[in-house]
Formats: structure tokens, C-alpha cells, sequence
């Protein structure tokens, strides 16, 4: 049976869903049962959790437009690579 | 198999630029190094298109090389900012979350919905990206590299010249800031949109 520090101290080192299968188990159910270590470390979990999903959708999802490259930026980029010394004619 | 097709700067700004611009500013707090290490990546992708085997897509590619050039951006940064006062440091670590039991001081207010239940809403993710970018940059530079890159407890302890205890401080503070944040955007976008409804 896991004890309130160990639970605390997985998850102040570790993602909780990085953790084996069998570990998981035993520190969801510690987490979802204690009343004392419960809902402090549901909260760790719950931001982990939705840390992990934001990554899932980070290169997916289109931006909002106040996170887009604003289009002056976006033009010199452009123009910077055309005009890349290293960058062979060819290539472009 | 897929290698680069036929550079075309046009169309990688095009279809990778906001992607790529949206994860540098999130993690950089700065729209000009944003856009400064945005560029450095396809300067530098140009360089190694030979190297690219077409074993990850174009898009997972450029955003390896973008992830490298700003987890080296970060360390460096991590190096300059200032840590709190020795005074302040030694008030947090005795108000430490945890009694030797490991059991927690603080409990964590409820929240006011289920984060759960928007995962599939695209702009729950937008809010979760503003929210992650007005952190503090302390904070910011520890999530990033702790919760967003994997940089282990030891790495990021060594970048940020900090013992694991004041970490787990910086991190506990960094997510109950998110949650603040999430809880006060999501709400206030979710008012606004009901009010529209009402008024139409």
C-alpha cells in the first residue's frame, strides 16, 4: 500500500502518465481514496493531464490569430531564406 | 521514401510559420525572439535538408529543430534570471507544501468546471496557450522545461540554480497560476458567448 509521501513524491518528479501501468494503478486509486494527500495530488494530476493533451494538440491544432506569425514577420522570414547565402540557387 | 520536396519558402512559412511562431511564443514570452528562432529553424533546416530521411513528417521535423534551438535559448535565459531573495528563497522552502509525512499544507480550491469534459473544444487550447504565455517567467522557464519539454527534475534544477524543493515550489506555483488563468478565460469567454446567444 503506497503512503502520502510516496504518492507526493512520484508526482513532484514525474508525469503521472509516464509511469508503468502497474504504478499507475496503485497511486490512482491512493489518490482518488485519501482523504488527507487526495485532492492536493488529483489537482498535480489533473494539470499534468491537461499539460499532456495540450501537447497532443499543440502541433495539430490551427492558432488563434493573436498567436499567429504576424505577417511582416512572416515576409521576412520568406525573404531571409531566399536570400540565405548557404542556400544554393538550385534549391529554390 | 518522402524527403523535403523542392524548398519552397513560400509554403513552409505558409503551412508551418503559425505552428511553429505559436510554440516559440508560448514558451518564450516574446513575440521578436519568437520570430527571430522561428527563422534560425528553417535557416537551419535548410542547411540539414539533405540529412532529413523522411522518417518523420515535414512538420515533426522543423519542429525538432525548433524544440533543440529553444531549449538552448531557455538555458541560457534560465542562467540570467534572477532568483528570489535568499530571505524570500527560505520563507518558501519552510512553508514547504509537505510536513515529513508528505502530506500536504495547502489544499486546492475546486474548480469552477470540468477540464475534462472542453478537451475536444480547440478553443479551450487557445485560452491553455494565452494562460501558459502570461506566466511568470520564472515559472514559464521551469514548465517549459519541466512539464512541456521532459527536462528531468535534475536538469532543470541545474539550469535554474535551484535545490528540487524551491522546483517543486516554482512548479506548484506555475500550475495553480494556470488554473487561475483557465478558470478566469475560459469562464469569461463561455459568459460572452451566452450573452451573444441571448442578445440574438
Amino acid at each position: 500500500m503506497l503512503r502520502c509521501k510516496q504518492v507526493s513524491e512520484a508526482l513532484a518528479s514525474v508525469n503521472y502518465w509516464e509511469l508503468p501501468l502497474r504504478k499507475r494503478i496503485g497511486l490512482r486509486l491512493h489518490v482518488f481514496f485519501c482523504m488527507v494527500c487526495g485532492p492536493f495530488n488529483r489537482f498535480i494530476m489533473q494539470m499534468q493531464d491537461t499539460t499532456r493533451h495540450y501537447l497532443s494538440h499543440e502541433q495539430s491544432d490551427t492558432p488563434s490569430p493573436d498567436m499567429c506569425l504576424p505577417k511582416e514577420a512572416r515576409q521576412r522570414i520568406v525573404d531571409r531564406i531566399k536570400h540565405n547565402p548557404d542556400q544554393t540557387a538550385s534549391n529554390l | 521514401m518522402t524527403t523535403v520536396e523542392g524548398i519552397d519558402p513560400e509554403r513552409w512559412v505558409q503551412e508551418h510559420g503559425d505552428v511553429m511562431f505559436r510554440y516559440a511564443y508560448v514558451r518564450l514570452k516574446s513575440h521578436a525572439v519568437a520570430e527571430d528562432i522561428v527563422q534560425e529553424t528553417f535557416l537551419a533546416a535548410m542547411k540539414a535538408q539533405e540529412r532529413y530521411q523522411g522518417r518523420s513528417s515535414e512538420r515533426s521535423w522543423l519542429m525538432g529543430i525548433l524544440r533543440h534551438k529553444l531549449i538552448d535559448y531557455l538555458r541560457k535565459s534560465a542562467r540570467e534570471v534572477k532568483v528570489e531573495d535568499v530571505e524570500e528563497m527560505e520563507g518558501l522552502q519552510d512553508s514547504l507544501l509537505f510536513k515529513g509525512a508528505g502530506i500536504p499544507q495547502w489544499q486546492p480550491p475546486k474548480w469552477h468546471f470540468n477540464p475534462r469534459k472542453v478537451f475536444e473544444q480547440k478553443e479551450f487550447w487557445d485560452v491553455f496557450s494565452s494562460c501558459l504565455a502570461n506566466l511568470d517567467q520564472r515559472m514559464n522557464i521551469a514548465f517549459t522545461l519541466k512539464e512541456l519539454e521532459g527536462l528531468s527534475t535534475e536538469e532543470v534544477c541545474k539550469e535554474l540554480g535551484v535545490e528540487p524543493t524551491y522546483l517543486w515550489v516554482i512548479l506548484y506555483r506555475a500550475r495553480n497560476a494556470l488554473k487561475k488563468c483557465l478558470e478566469k478565460n475560459w469562464l469569461k469567454r463561455n459568459q460572452g458567448l451566452r450573452e451573444q446567444n441571448a442578445t440574438v
